[in-house]
C-alpha cells in the first residue's frame, strides 16, 4: 500500500471545498487534504509561517488552487511558489472555474503542472477530482529532497 | 583577415620559402663535407676554395629562418626569433669581416674541425670577407623585412635596392665561375666559394621576393588612393635585374676574355721567343759548320795544292773527301770551292753550277774581308729553288790572309729550317710563324706560308701597309701586336728581330681562332643571361600579376559592396518610398534617384530638370515649391515641405520634400518621400469622427478665409495643422475610452466566466449529493423536481459558455491565413461525426476556394451552419444537405441547403440576433447564440449573411466572404 501525502486545497468559496472534499471522500482521499481559505495562508503553510510555523516537516503532494481568492489570487500564488528555490519542484494543479484563454495561458507560462476546469456536472466534477487525487497524491514520484 | 592575406602572398611565400630552403642546403652540403673529410663537396671542384664551416652554419640558420619566416604567421614569437638570427648572423658576420681586413683568422670559425690546407697560399677553412659582408647585408634585408608592412617608402625602397645589389653581386661571383675565371683568386685576400655565391644568390633572390611582396603591399596602399603604381614599380624592378644581369654577363664575358686573350698571347710570343732563340742558334751553328774549313790548315793546304796543281789527284781527292763529309754529315745541300778567279774546283754533289753575280759579289766581299758571310734565302738561277749559302774565304795557312779560294755552303731550307720555323707547339688551325727581313721599302716573306702557295721570296708586300704585323716588327716593334695579315684577316700576332740577322719572326694566329672558343663561351652566356632574364621576368611577372589580381580583386569586391549597398538603398528607398535627389547650383543639373522617378511615374532614366520637376507639382503647390528651391538656392535656406503633385501617370499624389544645402559642394540636395498614404490615413480618422469632419469644414473654410486674406500659405498651414493636432488629440481620447469600456467588457465577461459558473456547480453539485444520499427519502415527485432543477442548471452552463463564446467572438482580433475551405469542412464534419453517424444524410459538397480569414472562426461558422442543417433535417426520411458556391462582384457567396424543417420567412429578421429562436427547445434544442455567432463573424471579415427559407421545404444560408489575396 502507497503512503498517503497531504493534498493542499487553495479554495475560498466554502461550497467548492465541501464538494471537493466530498469528491475526494468517495476515494478515501479527504483524510489527508489540509484545506487553506486563500493565497496568503496558502503560502504561510507551504513556507511553516503565521499559524503554520510548528506544522510537521513535509511538502504536501500537489497543491490544487483556486484561481479567484481574495487577498492573493491562485497566479499570484503559482508565481510565488516557482520562483522559491525550496518550492519550485512543487506539483501544483489549478482547479477553477475559470476556462478564459489568458488564464490558461498565464498559468503554463509561469510552470503550472496542470488546469482542470471543474465541469457544473458534479459526477464530471467527482470524477476529475478523483483523478488529480489518485494520480498526484498516490502515483506521482517526486524527487528526493536533501 | 589572417587567412586571405596569407593566401594573396601565397605564390611569393612560396618562392621565398623554397630559396630559404635551397640556401640551407647549400650550407648543409658543405657542412656535411667537412663532417666526412670530403671538402670537395664544400668546393665543387679541386681547384676551388671550399666554403668555410663558419660559412655553412650562418647559410643553415639565415636559410632556415627564411623558410620558416615565409610559413609562420606573423607574431611577436616569430618575430623576436627571426630577430635574433638575424643579428646572430650579422654580428658575427660583422666581426669576421673587420678581422679578416687584418688577415687575422680566428680559429673559431673552423667550428672544431681540423683544417690546415691552403690554397694558392690562401688558407681554408675561413670565412671570405666578401662572404662576410654579404653575411652582414643579408642579415640586415632580412631584419628590415621583419615587421609585417613597411609604412615608410625609403625604407622599403632601401630594402629593396639593397637586395637587388645582393642579388646582382652574387650573380657577378657565380658568373666568374661559370666561365672558369673566378674573381679574387690571384690576390691575398680569400675569394667566396662557388657554393657560397650559388647560396647567397639563393639568399638574396628570396630576400628580394620579400621585399617586393612588402613594398608591393606598401605601394598597394598607395594605388588604393586611385593611382595604380603597381606595374611601374614591377617594371623597374625587372629593368633593375635585367640590367644587372647584363652587366655581370658582360663583366664576367669582358674577365674571361681578358684572361683569354692573355693566354694567348703567352703562347704567342713564348713561341716567337722560342724561333728567335732557334733561329740565333741554328746561325751560329752554320757559322761553326763553316769553321771546319775556315782557317783549317790542313784544308787551306790541300786546296793551295789543288789550286796550283788542278791535276794533285791525291789533293783533290782529299778535299772532296772532306766537303763530302761535311755536306752529308751537316746535311749541307751543296758544298763548293771556288779558287780566287772565281771558278769552281770542287763540288759537292758533283755537279757544275754557273757563277752568278750574286756569288761573285759575295765571293768577292768575303775574299776582302777574310770572313765567314750568311748569304740570305735566295733563288738559285739554276734550279729556281730557295737557298741558303754560307761563303767563307780558305785562307792562307801561314798568316791567315790572303784568301786563296772561296767554300760556299748551300743549305736546303726545306730540308730543316722550314720545318723548325713552321713548327707550332699546338694544333692549331690558323698559327704560324713567318720568317722576314726587309727589301727596299718592301717587306719580303722568306718562308712559304700556310695560306699563299710559293710565297718564299715571292710575296712582297710594301712597307706602307702598316697594320701587316710583319710591317710593324720591320718598324722596330717587339711584342705583341694586332693587326691584319697578308690574307686581309685580322690577327694577333707575336714579333720579334732575330739577332746578327735581317730576320724578323711573326708568330701569328687569326682573330677568329682566337675568338673560337671565346664565342663558346659568349654564346654560353648569352644563352644564361637570357635564361636568367626570362626567369626573372616571369618571376617578376608571376608576382605582379598576383599583386594585380589582388588589386582588382579588392576592386572588385568593392564594387560588389558597391552594388550591394546600392541595392539594399534602392530596396530601403522603394520601401520606404523615399528618394533622394540632388541639384547642382552651377551646372544645374539635377539627379533623381530611382524611387523618386517612381513616385513621379517616370522611367528610372528620365532626365529630370529643375522646371520639370517643379511642374510635377499640383498647380496650388507650385508656388511653394518654387520658392522653396528658390530660396534654398540664393540664401542657402533648407526646406522641409508637404506638398501635392501629379504624376505622369495623372495620379494626385503627397509628397514631403526636405531640402538641404551643401555651400562646399555648391549643391542642393535632399529626399523626397510619398506620404499619400499617410495622408489618406489622415483623411479616413478624419472621416470617421463626425468632429473631424466639421473640424474640416472648419479648417477649409478657415482656410479660404484666410488664403483670400492672406497670402502666406505658411499660417494657414499652421492653423490647418494646430486645428489637426487638436483633433488627433480627440481621436486619441475616444480611442483611450473605447479602449477602456473594452477592458471593462473583458472583466465582466471574465467575472461572468468565473463567478456565474461556480453557483451553478454547486446547485448541480448540492442536487447530486442529496439524490445520492436521500435517493430513496424521497417520493416520485421530489425526484423529478430535482432533475428539472439539474437540468436547468446544465443549460444555464451551456447558456453561459455559449455567451462567453460570442462575447469573444466580438472582442478577438482576426488572426488572418489563406484556408482551404476543404479542409476545414472536412475537419467540422468529423467533429459532428458523432452526430452524423446517427443519421442518414445525402451529402452533396462541391469543391471550394481557398480564402483568407481567421481559421478558428470560420470554422465555428460552418460548424453552427452544418450543426443546424443537419438538426433540422432529423424529421426528414431522407435528409439532403448541399455546400456550394458562386463569385459575384468580387465576392465567393457561399450556400448550405437543406431539406429540413424550414421557417417562415416573416421571422427572418430575427434569425440572427442574440437568444433568438424560431423554434421550441422542446422541438429543437438550442441557446440561440449559434446564428447570432455566425453573423458576427462573417461581419467581421466583411461579408453578408442571409437565410431563405419555407416552412417545411428546407432552409437555404448564404453568406459572402470577399475574394483577397491578402
Amino acid at each position: 500500500m502507497m503512503a498517503l501525502r497531504t493534498i493542499l486545497l487553495a479554495e475560498d468559496n466554502p461550497q467548492d471545498v465541501e464538494l471537493t472534499l466530498e469528491a475526494l471522500s468517495t476515494h478515501n482521499l479527504a483524510n489527508n487534504v489540509i484545506v487553506v481559505k486563500d493565497g496568503v495562508d496558502a503560502m504561510e503553510y507551504l513556507r511553516y509561517e503565521g499559524e503554520y510555523k510548528s506544522r510537521p516537516k513535509g511538502d504536501p503532494a500537489v497543491l490544487l488552487l483556486d484561481i479567484k481568492m481574495p487577498r492573493m489570487d491562485g497566479i499570484e500564488v503559482l508565481h510565488s511558489i516557482r520562483s522559491d528555490e525550496k518550492l519550485k519542484t512543487l506539483p501544483v494543479v489549478m482547479l477553477t472555474s475559470s476556462r478564459e484563454e489568458p488564464d490558461l495561458k498565464k498559468c503554463y507560462e509561469l510552470g503550472v503542472n496542470a488546469y482542470v476546469v471543474k465541469p457544473v456536472s458534479f459526477n464530471d466534477f467527482i470524477d476529475a477530482v478523483k483523478q488529480i487525487g489518485v494520480f498526484w497524491a498516490l502515483l506521482n514520484e517526486l524527487p528526493t529532497k536533501e | 583577415m589572417n587567412n586571405s592575406k596569407r593566401t594573396e602572398h601565397y605564390t611569393g611565400n612560396v618562392a621565398v620559402m623554397a630559396a630559404g630552403i635551397l640556401t640551407s642546403a647549400f650550407g648543409l652540403l658543405a657542412m656535411i663535407g667537412w663532417i666526412l673529410h670530403l671538402p670537395m663537396i664544400a668546393s665543387f671542384s679541386v681547384d676551388y676554395i671550399p666554403m668555410a664551416p663558419s660559412t655553412a652554419l650562418f647559410f643553415i640558420l639565415i636559410g632556415t629562418a627564411l623558410a620558416l619566416r615565409s610559413r609562420l604567421p606573423h607574431n611577436r614569437g616569430t618575430y623576436f626569433a627571426s630577430l635574433s638570427i638575424g643579428l646572430l648572423v650579422a654580428v658575427p658576420g660583422t666581426i669576421f669581416f673587420i678581422s679578416s681586413l687584418g688577415q687575422k683568422y680566428m680559429p673559431i670559425e673552423k667550428l672544431g674541425f681540423s683544417i690546415t690546407e691552403t690554397l694558392n697560399g690562401i688558407p681554408i677553412g675561413h670565412m671570405s670577407p666578401v662572404t662576410a659582408v654579404g653575411f652582414a647585408a643579408c642579415a640586415l634585408v632580412f631584419l628590415l623585412t621583419l615587421s609585417k608592412t613597411i609604412e615608410r617608402s625609403r625604407r622599403a625602397w632601401i630594402t629593396l635596392v639593397l637586395a637587388l645589389i645582393l642579388v646582382l653581386t652574387w650573380l657577378l661571383f657565380l658568373f666568374a665561375y661559370l666561365l672558369q675565371t673566378p674573381m679574387m683568386y690571384s690576390g691575398d685576400v680569400i675569394p667566396p666559394a662557388l657554393p657560397t655565391s650559388l647560396a647567397f644568390l639563393f639568399l638574396a633572390v628570396g630576400l628580394l621576393i620579400s621585399a617586393v611582396v612588402q613594398s608591393g603591399h606598401y605601394i598597394k596602399i598607395k594605388s588604393a588612393s586611385g593611382k595604380k603604381e603597381v606595374p611601374y614599380v614591377f617594371l623597374l624592378i625587372f629593368i633593375f635585374l635585367t640590367a644587372g644581369i647584363l652587366t655581370g654577363g658582360y663583366l664576367a664575358f669582358q674577365g674571361f676574355e681578358k684572361n683569354f686573350r692573355e693566354e694567348v698571347e703567352e703562347q704567342l710570343s713564348a713561341v716567337s721567343e722560342l724561333k728567335v732563340t732557334q733561329l740565333s742558334r741554328w746561325r751560329k751553328e752554320r757559322l761553326g759548320d763553316a769553321n771546319i774549313f775556315y782557317k783549317n790548315y790542313s784544308f787551306s793546304e790541300l786546296v793551295k795544292r789543288y789550286s796550283k796543281n788542278p791535276l794533285d789527284a791525291d789533293a783533290k781527292k782529299r778535299i772532296q773527301t772532306w766537303i763530302k763529309q761535311v755536306a752529308e754529315s751537316y746535311n749541307y745541300n751543296r758544298i763548293c770551292l771556288h779558287n780566287m778567279a772565281g771558278t769552281e774546283l770542287i763540288s759537292f754533289p758533283q755537279k757544275h753550277i754557273h757563277a752568278t753575280d750574286l756569288f761573285s759579289d759575295l765571293s768577292a766581299k768575303v775574299k776582302e774581308t777574310g770572313k765567314v758571310e750568311f748569304q740570305d734565302f735566295y733563288i738559285d738561277e739554276d734550279d729556281k729553288k730557295v737557298y741558303i749559302s754560307v761563303f767563307l774565304p780558305i785562307l792562307d795557312e801561314y798568316d791567315n790572309k790572303n784568301p786563296i779560294g772561296v767554300a760556299i755552303l748551300r743549305i736546303d731550307p726545306y730540308e730543316y729550317l722550314y720545318p723548325l720555323i713552321e713548327k707550332w707547339p699546338i694544333p692549331s688551325k690558323t698559327a704560324e710563324t713567318l720568317i722576314i727581313r726587309r727589301d727596299g721599302n718592301q717587306v719580303l716573306f722568306l718562308n712559304n706560308i700556310r695560306f699563299k702557295k710559293n710565297a718564299a721570296l715571292n710575296l712582297r708586300i710594301p712597307l706602307t701597309n702598316e697594320s701587316l704585323p710583319a710591317v710593324k716588327a720591320i718598324s722596330g716593334k717587339t711584342g705583341i701586336v694586332e693587326g691584319i695579315d697578308y690574307r686581309g684577316v685580322p690577327v694577333i700576332a707575336a714579333v720579334r728581330a732575330v739577332p746578327d740577322s735581317p730576320w724578323f719572326i711573326v708568330a701569328r694566329m687569326d682573330l677568329d681562332e682566337i675568338y673560337e672558343p671565346l664565342s663558346e663561351r659568349f654564346w654560353m652566356i648569352i644563352i644564361f643571361v637570357g635564361t636568367l632574364i626570362i626567369g626573372t621576368g616571369w618571376g617578376v611577372f608571376l608576382v605582379w600579376r598576383q599583386e594585380n589580381n589582388r588589386f582588382y580583386r579588392e576592386q572588385y569586391k568593392s564594387a560588389e559592396a558597391l552594388k550591394l549597398n546600392k541595392r539594399m538603398l534602392n530596396e530601403a528607398e522603394r520601401l520606404g518610398k523615399v528618394g533622394g535627389w540632388e541639384f547642382d547650383i552651377d551646372t544645374k543639373e539635377l539627379i533623381w534617384s530611382e524611387e523618386v522617378c517612381r513616385i513621379h511615374e517616370v522611367d528610372v532614366n528620365f532626365q529630370p530638370t529643375i522646371e520639370k520637376g517643379i511642374n510635377f507639382y499640383a498647380p496650388a503647390s507650385r508656388p511653394v515649391i518654387e520658392r522653396a528651391v528658390q530660396r534654398s538656392i540664393v540664401q542657402s535656406e533648407p526646406f522641409d515641405v508637404e506638398l501635392e503633385i501629379i504624376t505622369a501617370k495623372n495620379n494626385l499624389r503627397w509628397v514631403h520634400a526636405i531640402g538641404n544645402v551643401d555651400q562646399e559642394r555648391r549643391k542642393v540636395f535632399g529626399f523626397f518621400q510619398d506620404i499619400t498614404e499617410r495622408k489618406q490615413a489622415e483623411d479616413k480618422a478624419l472621416e470617421s469622427q463626425d468632429e473631424l469632419k466639421k473640424a474640416l469644414e472648419i479648417s477649409n473654410q478657415s482656410r479660404q478665409t484666410l488664403l483670400s486674406v492672406l497670402e502666406d500659405h505658411q499660417i494657414v498651414e499652421k492653423e490647418i495643422q494646430k486645428l489637426n493636432k487638436e483633433l488627433e488629440q480627440r481621436v486619441i481620447d475616444r480611442t483611450a475610452q473605447l479602449e477602456a469600456s473594452n477592458k471593462e467588457l473583458e472583466a465582466f465577461s471574465y467575472s461572468v466566466s468565473h463567478d456565474l459558473r461556480a453557483p451553478l456547480r454547486h446547485i448541480n453539485g448540492y442536487v447530486d449529493m442529496l439524490n445520492k444520499k436521500y435517493y430513496e427519502t424521497f417520493d416520485e415527485k421530489a425526484r423529478y423536481y430535482l432533475d428539472t432543477i439539474t437540468d436547468s442548471s446544465k443549460r444555464m452552463g451551456i447558456l453561459i459558455d455559449d455567451l462567453l463564446q460570442f462575447s469573444r467572438t466580438g472582442r478577438k482580433e482576426l488572426s488572418n491565413s489563406e484556408i482551404d475551405l476543404n479542409v476545414l469542412i472536412r475537419e467540422v464534419l468529423k467533429e459532428l461525426e458523432h452526430i452524423i453517424v446517427e443519421r442518414k444524410i445525402k451529402w452533396d459538397i462541391q469543391d471550394l476556394p481557398q480564402v483568407f480569414g481567421d481559421y478558428a472562426l470560420l470554422k465555428l461558422v460552418w460548424t453552427n451552419l452544418i450543426d443546424n442543417a443537419i438538426k433540422y433535417t432529423r424529421n426528414q426520411t431522407s435528409a439532403k444537405i448541399s455546400i456550394k458556391f458562386k463569385i459575384e462582384a468580387k465576392n465567393y457567396i457561399f450556400c448550405i441547403q437543406d431539406n429540413g424543417t424550414g421557417f417562415d420567412m416573416k421571422y427572418a429578421h430575427k434569425l440572427f440576433g442574440v437568444f433568438q429562436r424560431l423554434h421550441s427547445q422542446a422541438e429543437f434544442e438550442g441557446t440561440g447564440i449559434g446564428l447570432a455567432n455566425v453573423q458576427r463573424i462573417i461581419n467581421k471579415h466583411a461579408g453578408k449573411v442571409w437565410a431563405e427559407a419555407k416552412l417545411n421545404k428546407g432552409a437555404s444560408f448564404y453568406f459572402t466572404l470577399p475574394i483577397k489575396t491578402e
